[in-house]
C-alpha cells in the first residue's frame, strides 16, 4: 500500500504541473456552471434539488473520465519507463493501483469544485439544499467516478497510444452505460437479458441521484472497480512472458 | 492399426466435438420443433462425442505435452483461471447482495420507505397474493413499482409478482382479461391483484394504490357502493336521452370489484350500512330525519359522496354543518377574454388540484366541471376532523372565474362578475374524514361530474377517473387512508437578483480562474 500511495503521489504531482487537468477542470466548470444557471433561472422556479444536475454531471463525466485516465500506463508504455517501473520493488498491483488512486484523487477534486454550485443553490432556497438526498447522489458520483477511472486504466493498460486507450475507454463506458436498455427488449425478461441488463452503469447510478444508497449498487460499483483493476495488473503481466 | 488411428487421431478429435456439441443442441432443437426424439439420443451422443474428442490426447499425449509445455501457454493458463476465479468471485458476490441488502432512503420524506401501516398488513397476509401489472419495460412507472415491490416481498413471501407488456406478451394480456371478466375493457396500465379467486385492479403504481388493491384482493367480501333515489337523483341504470344517469359509472366499480345497488332512505329503518353512499344531485330536498339518518351514518364511519348541484336547498346541510362545508349555490361561469365567450362550464388543470390521495394522479389530465357551484369551507367543528380542498380555481391568463349569484339575471342573458358574486379562488370539491367513528365525505358543486351524457360529451377528460377515485378513497380501509402518498419535499429557489452576476460567476470567473491556472503552468514550463 505504501508503494501504491508513493506512486499515488507521484502521479498526483504530474496531474497538478501539467496543463491537461486545469484544462479538463476549467472546460468541465464552464459547462456544468452553465448548465446550473439554466436550472436555476427557468421560468418556474425550480426546486432547490441538485441531483437533476449530478445526473446531467454524471453523464459529462462519461467522457472526461476515460481522458483522465488514459495517459496513465499508454505513456508509461509508449516512453519506455514501464520495463524500468517493472524492475523497482513494486508489483503490478501496486503500480495499476496507484496510478488509480492518482486518478480517482484527481477525480474527487473535480467533483469537490461542484460544491461552489451546492453552495449558492443554497443560498438561494429559504430551506436550503436537502442535506440527504445530496449526500447520496455525491456518493454515487463518487462510485461512478471510480468505477470509470479503473475502466480507464483498464484501456490504457492494453495499448501505448492514448488517443487509443481513451477513445476505446469511452467506447466500454458508453456501453456499459446503456447496456440496462437490454431489460426494455423482447428477450429483457429472460435471466440472460435481466443479467446482461444488470451490468448496466445508469440504473445503479440513477438509483443514489434519487437519494437512496443501497448496499446491491455499492457492491456493484466496488466490483467493477476492483474487476477492471484486476484485469488491468494481468493485461501488466502479460508482459513478463509474451 | 494403432498407427493408423494415431495419424488420424486430429481428425477424430475434431469429429468428437461436433458429436458432442450435436448431444447438447439436438435434444433441445428436437423440442422446440415438435419432433419425438428418444431421451436416450441426446446423452448417448454426449457420451460417443466425448469418447471420439479423447482420441487425439490419449494417441498422441507428445502433442499435447508440446503445446501445454510452452512457456506462455502455462502463464496464460494461469492468468486465464486466475481471471476466471476473480470474475466468478465478484459474479457471486453481486448475487449474493441481490439476495441480502440494505437500502437507506436518504429522502427528507422517507418517500422510498414503506410505511408501518403497510408493513403490518403485509405481515397479515393469509393467504398468497398474485400481481400482476400490466406495463411496457419502458413505462416510467415499471422501475419504482418493481423497486417498490422489491421492499414489499422483503417484508411477506406471500406475494408473487409479473409483469404483462401490452405491447409484446398478448395472449398473457387477453388471458388475463378473459379471467377477469374485463371484455373489451382492458387497461393499457393497470395493476391488477388476485387471491382466493378475487380480484381488484388500481391505475396508480405508488404505495397507496399497490397496499390498496392486495388489501382489496385479499379481504372477504365485496365493498358496496349505494346509489340513494327518490329525490330526482341520477339513476344508475341510465337516464335514457337525457344522458341524467349513472350508468357508465356504475359499470367502471363493479370492473373494480364494488357491489352497486341503488336505495331509497324510505326503505331503510335503522341505519345505512353501505360502505359508501352516493347522492348525484338530488332535484327534491331531503327532509330532515332524512338527513338526520345521514349524519348519523357518517359521523359512526359511513362514506358518504355528495354530488350537489347550483340553486335550491339540498336538505343535506345538518349533515356538511359539523365539516363545515357549505355549498354556496351559486353557478360559476368562466370567461375567455380572448374570445369573448362565458359558459358555466370550468377547466380544472395542473395546479387547479390540489393535493389529495384523490387528486394526485390527475395533474396531468383535464377535468371539466360543467354546471357547478362553489363551495365554502370554514373550520369543523372538532380537531379530529379535517377538510381538505380537492379542486380550487383562480383563472389563468386570459380567463376570469366567479360564483354568479344572481341566478335569475343570469336566465335573462346577463352574466357580469359582480362584486356581490363569489370572488375566486373558487373551490369546487372538498373531501372531509375523521370524527369519532372516522366518517368521510366527499362534496363535488355539480352532479353533472361522471353523468353519462357528460362523459359521452367530454370524451378524454378525466371526471370519471375522479368520481372513481372519489369512491376508492371513500371506501378504503381507514389503515390504508393513514399510508398517504408522500409529498415531494418542496425548496423553492428565489431567483436571483442578478442573473447576469450568477452567469458570469458560475460559467465564466470560475472556469478563467481555472484556466489561468493552466496558462500560468504552461508559461512557466515554456
Amino acid at each position: 500500500m505504501r508503494n501504491a500511495w508513493v506512486i499515488a503521489q507521484r502521479e498526483i504531482a504530474s496531474y497538478f504541473a501539467a496543463p491537461m487537468f486545469w484544462i479538463l477542470a476549467g472546460g468541465f466548470m464552464a459547462f456544468s456552471g452553465f448548465l446550473f444557471w439554466l436550472y436555476i433561472n427557468q421560468p418556474t422556479p425550480p426546486q432547490a434539488d441538485m441531483l437533476p444536475l449530478l445526473q446531467v454531471y454524471g453523464t459529462i463525466l462519461l467522457f472526461i473520465t476515460p481522458l483522465l485516465a488514459m495517459r496513465l500506463l499508454a505513456e508509461e508504455q509508449r516512453a519506455g519507463r514501464l520495463e524500468v517501473l517493472m524492475t523497482a520493488p513494486i508489483n503490478d498491483w501496486q503500480l495499476v493501483f496507484g496510478k488509480w488512486l492518482a486518478a480517482f484523487v484527481m477525480f474527487t477534486v473535480l467533483i469537490v469544485l461542484t460544491l461552489f454550485h451546492v453552495g449558492i443553490m443554497h443560498r438561494l432556497a429559504e430551506k436550503g439544499v436537502a442535506p440527504g438526498p445530496t449526500f447520496a447522489a455525491y456518493v454515487g458520483l463518487i462510485l461512478l467516478g471510480a468505477a470509470l477511472l479503473a475502466i480507464g486504466v483498464l484501456t490504457s493498460s492494453m495499448t501505448e497510444s492514448q488517443v487509443v486507450a481513451g477513445f476505446l475507454g469511452i467506447m466500454v463506458i458508453m456501453v456499459l452505460f446503456f447496456l440496462s436498455i437490454v431489460k426494455q427488449m423482447p428477450f429483457g425478461e429472460s435471466g440472460l437479458g435481466a443479467a446482461v441488463a444488470y451490468l448496466g452503469l445508469s440504473d445503479h447510478y440513477y438509483k443514489f441521484g434519487q437519494g437512496v444508497v443501497d448496499t446491491r449498487d455499492i457492491v456493484y460499483f466496488l466490483s467493477l472497480t476492483f474487476g477492471s483493476l484486476f484485469l488491468a495488473t494481468r493485461m501488466l503481466e502479460t508482459r513478463r512472458w509474451r | 492399426m494403432r498407427e493408423q488411428l494415431k495419424a488420424y487421431a486430429p481428425y477424430i478429435s475434431v469429429f468428437g466435438l461436433v458429436v458432442l456439441l450435436a448431444g447438447a443442441v439436438a435434444p433441445r432443437l428436437a423440442q422446440q420443433s415438435g419432433a419425438t426424439a428418444p431421451e436416450w439420443l441426446g446423452t448417448a451422443l454426449l457420451v460417443a462425442g466425448a469418447v471420439l474428442a479423447l482420441a487425439w490426447p490419449l494417441l498422441r499425449p507428445e502433442d499435447v505435452a508440446a503445446v501445454f509445455g510452452t512457456r506462455q501457454v502455462r502463464y496464460g493458463g494461469n492468468a486465464l483461471v486466475l481471471v476466471a476465479a476473480v470474475l466468478a468471485i465478484l459474479v457471486a458476490l453481486n448475487f449474493l447482495s441481490t439476495r441480502r441488502y440494505r437500502a437507506w432512503d436518504l429522502t427528507t420524506n422517507k418517500q422510498f420507505t414503506v410505511s408501518r401501516q403497510t408493513v403490518q398488513i403485509l405481515n397479515d397476509l393469509q393467504q398468497p397474493v398474485a400481481l400482476t401489472a400490466i406495463l411496457g419495460a419502458g413505462d416510467g412507472e415499471t422501475d419504482s413499482l418493481e423497486r417498490l415491490l422489491d421492499q414489499y416481498k422483503a417484508e411477506t413471501d406471500k406475494l408473487t409478482y409479473t409483469r404483462i407488456d401490452p405491447q409484446l406478451d398478448l395472449p398473457e394480456l387477453l388471458g388475463l382479461a378473459q379471467r377477469l371478466n374485463l371484455g373489451q375493457n382492458v387497461p393499457g396500465k393497470a395493476l391488477v391483484a388476485e387471491s382466493g379467486g378475487r380480484h381488484a385492479i388500481v391505475y396508480s403504481f405508488d404505495e397507496q394504490a399497490v397496499t390498496e388493491v392486495i388489501v382489496k384482493a385479499s379481504r372477504a367480501r365485496d365493498k358496496t357502493v349505494v346509489f340513494l333515489t327518490g329525490h330526482g337523483e341520477h339513476d344508475i341504470a341510465g337516464g335514457g336521452t337525457t344522458g341524467r344517469g349513472y350508468a357508465s359509472v356504475k359499470q367502471g366499480l363493479e370492473r373494480e370489484g364494488y357491489t352497486v345497488t341503488s336505495q331509497s332512505l324510505s326503505a331503510v329503518t335503522t341505519t345505512l350500512t353501505a360502505d359508501a353512499v352516493v347522492i348525484a344531485g338530488p332535484q327534491q330536498p331531503y327532509q330532515p330525519e332524512e338527513a338526520a339518518l345521514l349524519a348519523d351514518y357518517v359521523e359512526g364511519g359511513g362514506a358518504l359522496l355528495l354530488m350537489l348541484d347550483p340553486g335550491g336547498e339540498s336538505g343535506l346541510e345538518p349533515v356538511l354543518l359539523p365539516w363545515e362545508i357549505r355549498p354556496h349555490g351559486d353557478l360559476v361561469l368562466q370567461s375567455n377574454a380572448l374570445f369573448g365567450v362565458t359558459e358555466a362550464a370550468v377547466a380544472v388543470v395542473n395546479q387547479d388540484y390540489q393535493f389529495h390521495s384523490i387528486t394526485k394522479d390527475l395533474e396531468r389530465f383535464e377535468t371539466r366541471l360543467v354546471g357547478t357551484q362553489s363551495i365554502g369551507v370554514g373550520t369543523p367543528v372538532t380537531t379530529a376532523m379535517q377538510v381538505s380542498k380537492l379542486i380550487e380555481v383562480g383563472g389563468n391568463a386570459g380567463s376570469v372565474v366567479w360564483g354568479e349569484k344572481d341566478l335569475a339575471g343570469l336566465q335573462n342573458g346577463q352574466a357580469q362578475a359582480d362584486p356581490t358574486d363569489e370572488q375566486p379562488p373558487l373551490t369546487l370539491a372538498v373531501a372531509g374524514e375523521g370524527g369519532e367513528g372516522y366518517g368521510r365525505v366527499v362534496v363535488f358543486g355539480t352532479s353533472n361530474l361522471a353523468a353519462d351524457g357528460i362523459l359521452q360529451r367530454l370524451g378524454q377528460a378525466a371526471n370519471y377517473d375522479l368520481m372513481l377515485n372519489a369512491v376508492n378513497w371513500l371506501t378504503t380501509d381507514e389503515d390504508l387512508i393513514s399510508i398517504r402518498p408522500t409529498e415531494p419535499d418542496s425548496r423553492p429557489i428565489s431567483p436571483p437578483q442578478s442573473p447576469t452576476l450568477l452567469l458570469l460567476v458560475t460559467a465564466v470567473l470560475v472556469p478563467l480562474a481555472i484556466f489561468g491556472i493552466a496558462a500560468w503552468i504552461w508559461w512557466r514550463r515554456r
